[in-house]
Protein backbone atom coordinates (compact mmCIF):
# COMPACT_ATOMS: atom_id res chain seq x y z
CA UNK A 1 0.00 0.00 0.00
CA UNK A 2 2.72 2.22 1.26
CA UNK A 3 4.90 1.71 -2.36
CA UNK A 4 1.28 2.22 -4.66
CA UNK A 5 0.95 5.31 -3.04
CA UNK A 6 4.66 6.51 -3.05
CA UNK A 7 4.11 6.05 -6.43
CA UNK A 8 1.67 9.04 -7.76
CA UNK A 9 3.37 11.19 -4.55
CA UNK A 10 6.59 10.70 -6.15
CA UNK A 11 5.15 11.66 -9.76
CA UNK A 12 3.01 15.01 -7.77
CA UNK A 13 6.08 15.97 -6.63
CA UNK A 14 8.05 15.58 -10.07
CA UNK A 15 5.11 17.47 -11.73
CA UNK A 16 5.63 19.88 -9.28
CA UNK A 17 9.20 20.57 -9.17
CA UNK A 18 8.83 20.67 -13.24
CA UNK A 19 6.13 23.43 -12.50
CA UNK A 20 8.77 25.29 -10.06
CA UNK A 21 11.66 24.84 -12.63
CA UNK A 22 9.33 27.07 -14.88
CA UNK A 23 9.46 29.67 -12.03
CA UNK A 24 13.62 29.49 -12.01
CA UNK A 25 14.73 33.17 -13.53
CA UNK A 26 15.20 33.01 -16.90
CA UNK A 27 19.16 32.84 -18.71
CA UNK A 28 20.06 35.68 -20.84
CA UNK A 29 18.69 35.27 -23.85
CA UNK A 30 15.64 33.21 -22.29
CA UNK A 31 11.84 34.89 -22.77
CA UNK A 32 10.03 35.78 -19.89
CA UNK A 33 7.99 34.07 -17.85
CA UNK A 34 4.77 33.55 -18.40
CA UNK A 35 4.37 33.95 -22.19
CA UNK A 36 1.52 32.35 -23.76
CA UNK A 37 2.50 29.31 -26.35
CA UNK A 38 2.15 31.92 -29.02
CA UNK A 39 4.05 34.73 -27.70
CA UNK A 40 6.90 32.19 -27.04
CA UNK A 41 6.22 31.01 -30.62
CA UNK A 42 6.83 34.89 -32.04
CA UNK A 43 9.76 35.24 -29.52
CA UNK A 44 11.56 32.69 -31.86
CA UNK A 45 10.18 33.40 -34.95
CA UNK A 46 11.70 36.94 -33.92
CA UNK A 47 14.98 35.52 -32.64
CA UNK A 48 15.14 33.94 -36.05
CA UNK A 49 14.63 37.46 -37.80
CA UNK A 50 17.15 39.16 -35.13
CA UNK A 51 19.44 36.64 -36.01
CA UNK A 52 19.49 37.01 -39.46
CA UNK A 53 22.58 38.53 -41.71
CA UNK A 54 21.82 40.61 -44.45
CA UNK A 55 23.82 41.03 -47.42
CA UNK A 56 23.45 43.81 -50.16
CA UNK A 57 21.82 41.39 -52.42
CA UNK A 58 19.18 41.13 -49.56
CA UNK A 59 18.87 44.77 -49.02
CA UNK A 60 21.95 45.62 -46.38
CA UNK A 61 23.15 49.51 -47.21
CA UNK A 62 24.34 51.00 -48.99
CA UNK A 63 25.62 52.81 -45.56
CA UNK A 64 25.30 50.78 -42.77
CA UNK A 65 27.11 49.90 -39.05
CA UNK A 66 25.80 45.97 -39.11
CA UNK A 67 24.97 43.00 -41.23
CA UNK A 68 22.90 41.66 -38.70
CA UNK A 69 21.25 42.87 -35.61
CA UNK A 70 22.63 40.23 -33.32
CA UNK A 71 25.97 41.14 -34.87
CA UNK A 72 26.03 44.09 -32.18
CA UNK A 73 23.95 42.35 -29.49
CA UNK A 74 25.06 38.71 -28.88
CA UNK A 75 27.47 39.00 -25.71
CA UNK A 76 26.79 36.56 -23.34
CA UNK A 77 23.67 35.39 -25.48
CA UNK A 78 21.41 36.79 -28.08
CA UNK A 79 20.30 40.61 -27.36
CA UNK A 80 23.31 41.06 -25.01
CA UNK A 81 26.12 43.87 -25.74
CA UNK A 82 28.24 44.10 -28.60
CA UNK A 83 32.03 45.51 -29.17
CA UNK A 84 30.53 47.39 -31.58
CA UNK A 85 31.38 51.17 -31.75
CA UNK A 86 29.12 53.61 -33.26
CA UNK A 87 29.41 57.27 -34.73
CA UNK A 88 26.80 60.05 -33.76
CA UNK A 89 27.10 63.63 -34.50
CA UNK A 90 25.08 67.22 -34.55
CA UNK A 91 25.47 70.55 -34.35
CA UNK A 92 24.86 71.89 -31.16
CA UNK A 93 23.87 76.42 -30.99
CA UNK A 94 23.98 77.30 -28.14
CA UNK A 95 22.41 80.60 -29.00
CA UNK A 96 19.22 79.10 -29.70
CA UNK A 97 19.54 76.17 -27.71
CA UNK A 98 18.89 74.02 -31.23
CA UNK A 99 20.49 70.99 -31.56
CA UNK A 100 20.83 70.42 -34.98
CA UNK A 101 21.34 66.36 -35.68
CA UNK A 102 22.65 67.52 -39.01
CA UNK A 103 20.11 65.28 -41.02
CA UNK A 104 21.26 66.82 -44.34
CA UNK A 105 24.71 66.37 -43.93
CA UNK A 106 24.08 62.18 -43.24
CA UNK A 107 23.30 62.34 -39.42
CA UNK A 108 22.92 61.65 -36.69
CA UNK A 109 24.17 58.03 -37.55
CA UNK A 110 27.69 58.24 -39.49
CA UNK A 111 27.30 54.78 -40.99
CA UNK A 112 30.53 53.37 -40.36
CA UNK A 113 30.58 50.68 -43.39
CA UNK A 114 29.60 51.01 -47.08
CA UNK A 115 28.86 47.91 -49.61
CA UNK A 116 31.50 47.09 -52.29
CA UNK A 117 28.92 48.73 -54.73
CA UNK A 118 28.85 51.99 -53.03
CA UNK A 119 32.73 51.63 -52.20
CA UNK A 120 33.07 50.98 -56.32
CA UNK A 121 31.18 53.93 -57.03
CA UNK A 122 32.18 56.93 -54.39
CA UNK A 123 35.44 55.56 -53.72
CA UNK A 124 34.54 55.33 -49.66
CA UNK A 125 34.80 53.02 -47.09
CA UNK A 126 32.91 54.76 -44.23
CA UNK A 127 30.01 57.82 -44.69
CA UNK A 128 31.97 60.76 -44.55
CA UNK A 129 31.60 63.48 -40.83
CA UNK A 130 30.15 66.62 -41.49
CA UNK A 131 32.15 69.48 -40.98
CA UNK A 132 29.47 71.13 -39.21
CA UNK A 133 29.32 68.40 -36.12
CA UNK A 134 30.33 70.20 -33.31
CA UNK A 135 30.86 67.05 -31.32
CA UNK A 136 31.27 63.70 -32.51
CA UNK A 137 29.98 61.11 -29.69
CA UNK A 138 31.16 57.10 -29.21
CA UNK A 139 28.19 54.73 -28.66
CA UNK A 140 28.48 51.22 -27.39
CA UNK A 141 26.13 48.21 -27.52
CA UNK A 142 24.39 48.07 -25.12
CA UNK A 143 22.31 44.61 -24.33
CA UNK A 144 18.76 44.89 -24.36
CA UNK A 145 17.59 42.44 -21.79
CA UNK A 146 14.21 43.51 -20.35
CA UNK A 147 13.94 46.11 -22.70
CA UNK A 148 10.18 45.04 -23.13
CA UNK A 149 9.37 45.85 -19.29
CA UNK A 150 11.33 49.08 -19.77
CA UNK A 151 8.51 50.09 -22.73
CA UNK A 152 5.93 49.11 -20.74
CA UNK A 153 6.70 51.96 -18.27
CA UNK A 154 3.71 54.60 -18.35
CA UNK A 155 5.06 57.39 -19.36
CA UNK A 156 3.36 58.99 -15.90
CA UNK A 157 5.83 56.98 -13.78
CA UNK A 158 8.75 58.90 -15.81
CA UNK A 159 6.93 61.72 -15.30
CA UNK A 160 6.57 61.38 -11.72
CA UNK A 161 10.00 61.07 -11.41
CA UNK A 162 11.09 64.44 -13.14
CA UNK A 163 12.30 67.39 -11.11
CA UNK A 164 13.47 69.20 -13.99
CA UNK A 165 14.22 72.55 -11.08
CA UNK A 166 15.44 70.48 -8.60
CA UNK A 167 12.48 71.52 -6.00
CA UNK A 168 13.80 68.93 -3.24
CA UNK A 169 17.42 70.39 -3.76
CA UNK A 170 18.80 67.20 -4.13
CA UNK A 171 21.25 68.24 -6.60
CA UNK A 172 19.50 65.67 -8.78
CA UNK A 173 17.14 67.12 -11.81
CA UNK A 174 16.15 64.45 -13.59
CA UNK A 175 13.76 64.94 -17.14
CA UNK A 176 12.73 63.17 -20.15
CA UNK A 177 14.15 64.06 -23.41
CA UNK A 178 11.56 63.97 -26.21
CA UNK A 179 11.54 63.08 -29.84
CA UNK A 180 11.33 65.49 -32.66
CA UNK A 181 7.42 65.13 -32.70
CA UNK A 182 7.07 66.19 -28.94
CA UNK A 183 6.51 62.71 -27.26
CA UNK A 184 8.37 61.63 -24.23
CA UNK A 185 11.72 59.77 -25.81
CA UNK A 186 13.11 56.66 -23.14
CA UNK A 187 15.63 54.97 -25.09
CA UNK A 188 19.23 55.23 -26.27
CA UNK A 189 21.65 57.02 -24.16
CA UNK A 190 19.84 59.95 -24.82
CA UNK A 191 16.62 59.03 -24.47
CA UNK A 192 15.73 59.74 -27.82
CA UNK A 193 13.11 57.04 -28.55
CA UNK A 194 9.80 56.79 -27.39
CA UNK A 195 8.90 53.31 -28.06
CA UNK A 196 10.62 49.99 -28.47
CA UNK A 197 9.20 49.09 -32.21
CA UNK A 198 10.61 52.78 -33.11
CA UNK A 199 13.50 51.48 -31.51
CA UNK A 200 13.80 48.80 -33.86
CA UNK A 201 12.26 50.27 -37.07
CA UNK A 202 14.29 53.07 -37.32
CA UNK A 203 17.19 50.53 -36.19
CA UNK A 204 17.01 48.41 -39.52
CA UNK A 205 17.59 51.92 -41.28
CA UNK A 206 20.56 53.56 -39.64
CA UNK A 207 22.25 50.38 -38.48
CA UNK A 208 21.35 48.53 -41.53
CA UNK A 209 20.77 50.38 -44.32
CA UNK A 210 17.39 47.83 -44.40
CA UNK A 211 14.32 50.02 -45.84
CA UNK A 212 10.25 48.82 -44.41
CA UNK A 213 6.71 50.21 -44.17
CA UNK A 214 8.58 52.44 -41.50
CA UNK A 215 10.93 54.04 -42.87
CA UNK A 216 10.65 53.14 -46.64
CA UNK A 217 13.51 55.48 -48.08
CA UNK A 218 17.34 54.39 -47.90
CA UNK A 219 19.97 56.64 -45.48
CA UNK A 220 21.78 59.04 -47.63
CA UNK A 221 25.48 59.35 -47.97
CA UNK A 222 26.26 62.44 -46.26
CA UNK A 223 23.28 64.34 -47.04
CA UNK A 224 23.37 63.11 -50.73
CA UNK A 225 21.42 60.40 -52.60
CA UNK A 226 22.37 57.24 -53.46
CA UNK A 227 24.65 57.24 -56.33
CA UNK A 228 22.09 54.92 -59.03
CA UNK A 229 22.71 51.03 -59.34
CA UNK A 230 24.50 50.65 -55.92
CA UNK A 231 21.08 49.33 -54.31
CA UNK A 232 19.23 46.61 -56.54
CA UNK A 233 16.59 46.00 -54.28
CA UNK A 234 13.38 47.99 -54.62
CA UNK A 235 11.92 49.50 -51.51
CA UNK A 236 10.50 47.87 -48.79
CA UNK A 237 13.69 45.47 -48.39
CA UNK A 238 11.96 43.82 -45.57
CA UNK A 239 8.35 43.89 -44.88
CA UNK A 240 5.87 44.72 -41.68
CA UNK A 241 5.62 40.82 -40.38
CA UNK A 242 9.84 41.21 -40.38
CA UNK A 243 9.76 44.48 -38.46
CA UNK A 244 6.90 42.84 -35.90
CA UNK A 245 8.96 39.82 -35.37
CA UNK A 246 12.13 41.36 -34.30
CA UNK A 247 10.20 43.60 -31.92
CA UNK A 248 8.44 40.44 -30.81
CA UNK A 249 12.01 39.06 -29.85
CA UNK A 250 13.30 42.20 -27.97
CA UNK A 251 10.00 42.85 -26.05
CA UNK A 252 9.91 39.35 -24.97
CA UNK A 253 13.66 39.02 -23.64
CA UNK A 254 13.62 38.45 -19.74
CA UNK A 255 15.46 40.77 -17.98
CA UNK A 256 18.87 39.59 -16.25
CA UNK A 257 18.01 38.04 -12.89
CA UNK A 258 20.76 39.62 -10.38
CA UNK A 259 22.98 37.44 -9.07
CA UNK A 260 22.32 36.14 -5.51
CA UNK A 261 23.87 38.62 -2.99
CA UNK A 262 26.40 38.00 -0.36
CA UNK A 263 26.45 39.57 2.96
CA UNK A 264 28.92 41.90 1.59
CA UNK A 265 26.89 42.32 -1.68
CA UNK A 266 23.80 43.47 0.56
CA UNK A 267 26.12 45.95 2.47
CA UNK A 268 26.59 47.19 -0.63
CA UNK A 269 22.88 47.63 -1.61
CA UNK A 270 22.70 49.35 0.90
CA UNK A 271 25.24 51.54 0.51
CA UNK A 272 24.08 52.31 -3.05
CA UNK A 273 21.27 53.64 -1.62
CA UNK A 274 22.94 55.39 1.05
CA UNK A 275 25.19 57.85 -0.89
CA UNK A 276 22.62 59.10 -3.16
CA UNK A 277 23.00 56.24 -6.40
CA UNK A 278 19.36 55.44 -6.34
CA UNK A 279 18.29 59.16 -6.65
CA UNK A 280 19.09 58.38 -10.40
CA UNK A 281 19.59 54.80 -10.63
CA UNK A 282 16.03 53.72 -8.96
CA UNK A 283 16.03 50.11 -8.18
CA UNK A 284 12.86 49.20 -9.79
CA UNK A 285 10.24 50.44 -12.35
CA UNK A 286 6.78 49.78 -12.37
CA UNK A 287 4.84 49.00 -15.66
CA UNK A 288 1.82 49.76 -16.91
CA UNK A 289 -1.36 48.07 -18.47
CA UNK A 290 -0.72 46.06 -21.13
CA UNK A 291 -1.70 43.34 -23.63
CA UNK A 292 1.00 40.86 -22.70
CA UNK A 293 0.15 39.25 -19.81
CA UNK A 294 4.31 38.60 -18.73
CA UNK A 295 4.49 42.44 -19.29
CA UNK A 296 1.59 43.77 -17.45
CA UNK A 297 1.87 45.41 -13.48
CA UNK A 298 4.95 44.09 -13.86
CA UNK A 299 8.54 45.40 -11.43
CA UNK A 300 11.56 46.12 -13.23
CA UNK A 301 14.96 46.02 -11.75
CA UNK A 302 16.13 48.62 -13.93
CA UNK A 303 18.17 50.86 -12.09
CA UNK A 304 16.83 53.48 -14.33
CA UNK A 305 14.70 56.66 -13.77
CA UNK A 306 14.74 56.93 -18.10
CA UNK A 307 15.40 60.81 -17.54
CA UNK A 308 18.36 62.71 -18.84
CA UNK A 309 20.45 63.94 -16.28
CA UNK A 310 23.57 66.40 -16.57
CA UNK A 311 26.67 64.04 -15.83
CA UNK A 312 29.58 67.41 -16.18
CA UNK A 313 31.73 68.71 -19.02
CA UNK A 314 33.89 65.77 -19.02
CA UNK A 315 31.56 63.60 -20.05
CA UNK A 316 29.69 65.80 -22.75
CA UNK A 317 29.49 64.76 -26.59
CA UNK A 318 26.41 65.06 -28.81
CA UNK A 319 23.31 66.82 -27.80
CA UNK A 320 20.38 65.07 -29.55
CA UNK A 321 16.13 65.88 -29.62
CA UNK A 322 16.34 67.99 -26.12
CA UNK A 323 19.16 66.46 -24.71
CA UNK A 324 22.40 69.13 -24.21
CA UNK A 325 25.93 67.85 -24.93
CA UNK A 326 26.30 66.99 -21.35
CA UNK A 327 22.75 65.20 -20.26
CA UNK A 328 22.67 61.67 -20.39
CA UNK A 329 19.44 59.22 -19.70
CA UNK A 330 20.44 57.39 -17.04
CA UNK A 331 21.99 53.62 -18.24
CA UNK A 332 20.14 51.00 -16.72
CA UNK A 333 21.74 48.65 -14.47
CA UNK A 334 20.57 45.79 -15.07
CA UNK A 335 22.80 43.54 -17.18
CA UNK A 336 25.47 45.40 -16.01
CA UNK A 337 28.00 42.24 -15.14
CA UNK A 338 28.08 41.35 -18.91
CA UNK A 339 29.78 44.67 -19.16
CA UNK A 340 32.59 43.21 -16.77
CA UNK A 341 34.74 41.06 -18.34
CA UNK A 342 37.03 40.49 -15.55
CA UNK A 343 38.94 37.33 -15.85
CA UNK A 344 37.07 36.58 -18.88
CA UNK A 345 36.94 36.73 -22.70
CA UNK A 346 36.39 40.30 -24.36
CA UNK A 347 37.11 43.76 -22.47
CA UNK A 348 35.41 45.39 -19.74
CA UNK A 349 33.91 48.96 -20.78
CA UNK A 350 31.29 50.98 -18.95
CA UNK A 351 29.83 54.44 -19.48
CA UNK A 352 27.91 55.36 -22.68
CA UNK A 353 31.21 55.45 -24.52
CA UNK A 354 33.18 52.04 -23.04
CA UNK A 355 35.40 54.56 -21.80
CA UNK A 356 35.46 52.92 -18.53
CA UNK A 357 37.08 49.57 -18.58
CA UNK A 358 35.68 48.84 -14.97
CA UNK A 359 33.02 50.38 -13.04
CA UNK A 360 34.91 51.37 -9.97
CA UNK A 361 36.58 53.95 -13.05
CA UNK A 362 32.74 54.38 -14.38
CA UNK A 363 31.86 55.56 -11.09
CA UNK A 364 34.42 57.96 -10.31
CA UNK A 365 34.14 59.77 -14.04
CA UNK A 366 30.19 60.71 -13.02
CA UNK A 367 29.77 64.50 -12.78
CA UNK A 368 27.55 67.18 -12.70
CA UNK A 369 24.83 65.37 -10.60
CA UNK A 370 26.53 62.96 -9.82
CA UNK A 371 29.54 64.36 -8.72
CA UNK A 372 27.58 64.62 -5.11
CA UNK A 373 27.30 60.62 -5.14
CA UNK A 374 30.91 60.26 -6.69
CA UNK A 375 32.34 62.04 -3.75
CA UNK A 376 30.53 59.64 -1.45
CA UNK A 377 31.99 57.16 -2.69
CA UNK A 378 34.93 58.12 -3.24
CA UNK A 379 35.12 59.11 0.73
CA UNK A 380 33.77 55.13 1.51
CA UNK A 381 36.51 52.86 3.61
CA UNK A 382 37.92 50.46 0.92
CA UNK A 383 35.77 47.56 2.17
CA UNK A 384 32.52 49.80 1.86
CA UNK A 385 33.57 50.62 -1.81
CA UNK A 386 34.15 46.52 -2.06
CA UNK A 387 30.89 45.89 -0.91
CA UNK A 388 29.42 48.65 -3.26
CA UNK A 389 31.31 47.28 -6.42
CA UNK A 390 30.19 43.32 -5.46
CA UNK A 391 26.61 44.63 -5.47
CA UNK A 392 27.14 46.08 -8.89
CA UNK A 393 28.72 42.96 -10.34
CA UNK A 394 25.69 41.06 -9.34
CA UNK A 395 23.43 43.31 -11.53
CA UNK B 1 -10.27 6.09 -5.13
CA UNK B 2 -8.04 8.55 -3.43
CA UNK B 3 -5.40 7.87 -6.09
CA UNK B 4 -7.36 8.47 -9.33
CA UNK B 5 -8.37 11.86 -7.50
CA UNK B 6 -5.03 13.34 -7.10
CA UNK B 7 -4.22 11.96 -10.81
CA UNK B 8 -7.29 13.85 -11.40
CA UNK B 9 -6.42 17.22 -9.63
CA UNK B 10 -3.43 17.12 -11.23
CA UNK B 11 -4.26 16.56 -15.02
CA UNK B 12 -7.26 19.13 -14.61
CA UNK B 13 -4.17 21.87 -12.80
CA UNK B 14 -1.91 21.04 -16.20
CA UNK B 15 -5.31 21.77 -18.32
CA UNK B 16 -6.00 25.18 -16.73
CA UNK B 17 -2.68 26.27 -16.97
CA UNK B 18 -1.95 25.45 -20.67
CA UNK B 19 -5.58 26.91 -21.40
CA UNK B 20 -4.18 30.37 -19.50
CA UNK B 21 -1.18 30.61 -21.24
CA UNK B 22 -2.96 30.23 -24.51
CA UNK B 23 -5.77 32.54 -23.74
CA UNK B 24 -3.77 35.63 -23.18
CA UNK B 25 -4.02 38.63 -25.77
CA UNK B 26 -1.30 38.86 -28.65
CA UNK B 27 1.34 41.45 -28.23
CA UNK B 28 0.56 45.26 -29.16
CA UNK B 29 0.79 46.48 -32.55
CA UNK B 30 3.46 49.04 -33.81
CA UNK B 31 2.35 52.65 -33.69
CA UNK B 32 1.01 54.28 -36.80
CA UNK B 33 3.67 56.53 -38.78
CA UNK B 34 3.99 59.52 -37.78
CA UNK B 35 2.78 61.07 -40.93
CA UNK B 36 -0.28 59.49 -43.13
CA UNK B 37 -1.55 60.91 -46.40
CA UNK B 38 -5.43 60.39 -47.24
CA UNK B 39 -5.88 61.49 -50.60
CA UNK B 40 -6.38 65.09 -51.65
CA UNK B 41 -7.16 65.70 -47.41
CA UNK B 42 -4.48 67.64 -46.19
CA UNK B 43 -1.62 65.43 -43.93
CA UNK B 44 -0.46 66.07 -40.58
CA UNK B 45 2.93 65.73 -39.33
CA UNK B 46 4.36 66.53 -35.72
CA UNK B 47 7.73 67.44 -36.09
CA UNK B 48 10.88 69.99 -35.01
CA UNK B 49 11.38 73.26 -36.73
CA UNK B 50 15.04 72.71 -38.27
CA UNK B 51 15.01 76.85 -39.98
CA UNK B 52 12.42 79.01 -41.22
CA UNK B 53 13.31 81.63 -44.46
CA UNK B 54 10.45 83.63 -43.61
CA UNK B 55 11.27 85.63 -46.69
CA UNK B 56 11.90 82.96 -49.15
CA UNK B 57 8.46 81.30 -47.32
CA UNK B 58 9.97 78.33 -46.92
CA UNK B 59 10.40 75.88 -43.13
CA UNK B 60 12.65 72.77 -42.83
CA UNK B 61 11.23 70.67 -40.73
CA UNK B 62 13.07 67.29 -39.19
CA UNK B 63 10.84 64.13 -37.91
CA UNK B 64 11.75 59.91 -38.46
CA UNK B 65 11.39 56.82 -37.25
CA UNK B 66 13.86 56.01 -33.82
CA UNK B 67 17.76 56.50 -34.99
CA UNK B 68 16.33 56.81 -39.06
CA UNK B 69 15.56 60.99 -39.01
CA UNK B 70 14.54 62.46 -42.12
CA UNK B 71 14.55 66.50 -43.02
CA UNK B 72 11.75 68.01 -45.38
CA UNK B 73 11.58 71.50 -46.67
CA UNK B 74 8.14 72.59 -47.26
CA UNK B 75 7.31 75.99 -48.93
CA UNK B 76 4.22 77.82 -46.79
CA UNK B 77 1.11 78.90 -48.52
CA UNK B 78 0.19 82.39 -48.38
CA UNK B 79 -2.64 81.42 -46.84
CA UNK B 80 -1.24 79.39 -44.30
CA UNK B 81 -2.62 79.66 -40.84
CA UNK B 82 0.55 79.96 -38.67
CA UNK B 83 -0.10 80.01 -34.30
CA UNK B 84 2.31 80.11 -32.20
CA UNK B 85 0.94 78.58 -28.65
CA UNK B 86 -2.96 79.76 -29.54
CA UNK B 87 -2.07 83.19 -31.13
CA UNK B 88 -1.91 84.18 -35.04
CA UNK B 89 1.33 84.72 -35.57
CA UNK B 90 4.25 85.72 -38.59
CA UNK B 91 6.34 82.70 -40.42
CA UNK B 92 8.77 84.61 -38.85
CA UNK B 93 8.25 84.16 -35.18
CA UNK B 94 9.01 80.60 -35.54
CA UNK B 95 12.34 79.46 -34.22
CA UNK B 96 14.81 76.53 -34.82
CA UNK B 97 13.75 73.40 -32.24
CA UNK B 98 10.05 74.53 -31.86
CA UNK B 99 7.47 71.43 -32.11
CA UNK B 100 4.88 71.78 -34.78
CA UNK B 101 2.05 70.69 -35.75
CA UNK B 102 2.22 70.81 -40.02
CA UNK B 103 -0.87 70.43 -41.80
CA UNK B 104 0.61 69.96 -45.30
CA UNK B 105 -0.02 68.78 -49.03
CA UNK B 106 2.01 67.83 -52.05
CA UNK B 107 2.45 70.20 -54.82
CA UNK B 108 1.26 69.02 -58.09
CA UNK B 109 5.18 68.28 -59.96
CA UNK B 110 5.98 68.33 -63.43
CA UNK B 111 7.49 64.89 -65.42
CA UNK B 112 11.13 65.88 -64.56
CA UNK B 113 10.24 68.06 -61.24
CA UNK B 114 10.47 66.18 -58.09
CA UNK B 115 7.27 66.81 -55.16
CA UNK B 116 7.14 69.90 -53.40
CA UNK B 117 4.89 69.53 -50.05
CA UNK B 118 3.49 72.82 -49.28
CA UNK B 119 2.47 73.79 -45.83
CA UNK B 120 -1.32 74.86 -45.13
CA UNK B 121 -1.49 75.12 -41.35
CA UNK B 122 0.74 75.31 -38.93
CA UNK B 123 0.90 75.08 -35.04
CA UNK B 124 3.24 75.59 -32.15
CA UNK B 125 2.86 72.15 -30.32
CA UNK B 126 2.94 72.30 -26.39
CA UNK B 127 5.10 68.82 -25.23
CA UNK B 128 1.61 67.68 -23.01
CA UNK B 129 -0.62 67.94 -26.53
CA UNK B 130 2.19 66.03 -28.52
CA UNK B 131 -0.15 62.45 -28.11
CA UNK B 132 1.43 59.47 -28.13
CA UNK B 133 1.45 59.60 -24.19
CA UNK B 134 1.25 56.32 -22.58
Amino acid sequence: MTRTIAAPAASAVAVLLILAGCAKPPKPGEPLSGLTPDERALFDRGKAQFTTVFTPETGLGPVFNSDACAECHEDPAVGGRGDEVEVHVSAFLPDSSFCDPLVDKGGFVIQQKVTPALHAALGIDSEPQPKEATAIAHRTAPDIFGFGLLDAVPDSVILAYADPDDRNHDGISGRPNRFFDGRIGRFGRKALVPTLSEFNNGAYAAEQGITSPAVPTEETVGGQPIPPGVDPVPEPEINQEALDLTTAFVRFLAPPAPEKLTSEGKRGRTLFSRIGCAGCHLPALRTGDSPVKALRYKTVAAYTDLLLHDMGPELADICLGQASPSEFRTEPLMGLRFSNKTGGAGESSFLHDGRAKSIEEAIRLHGGEGAASRDRFAALSEAERAALLKFLESL
Amino acid sequence: MKLSSIWSSLLLTLAVLLLSFSASPPPPASPPPAATTTGPEPASLNCTVRSVDAKARTLEVITGVGYALRQYRMKVAPACEISVAGAAADLGILRPGAIVRVRYQPVPAGPKTPAQLMAVAIETVHPEESGGAR
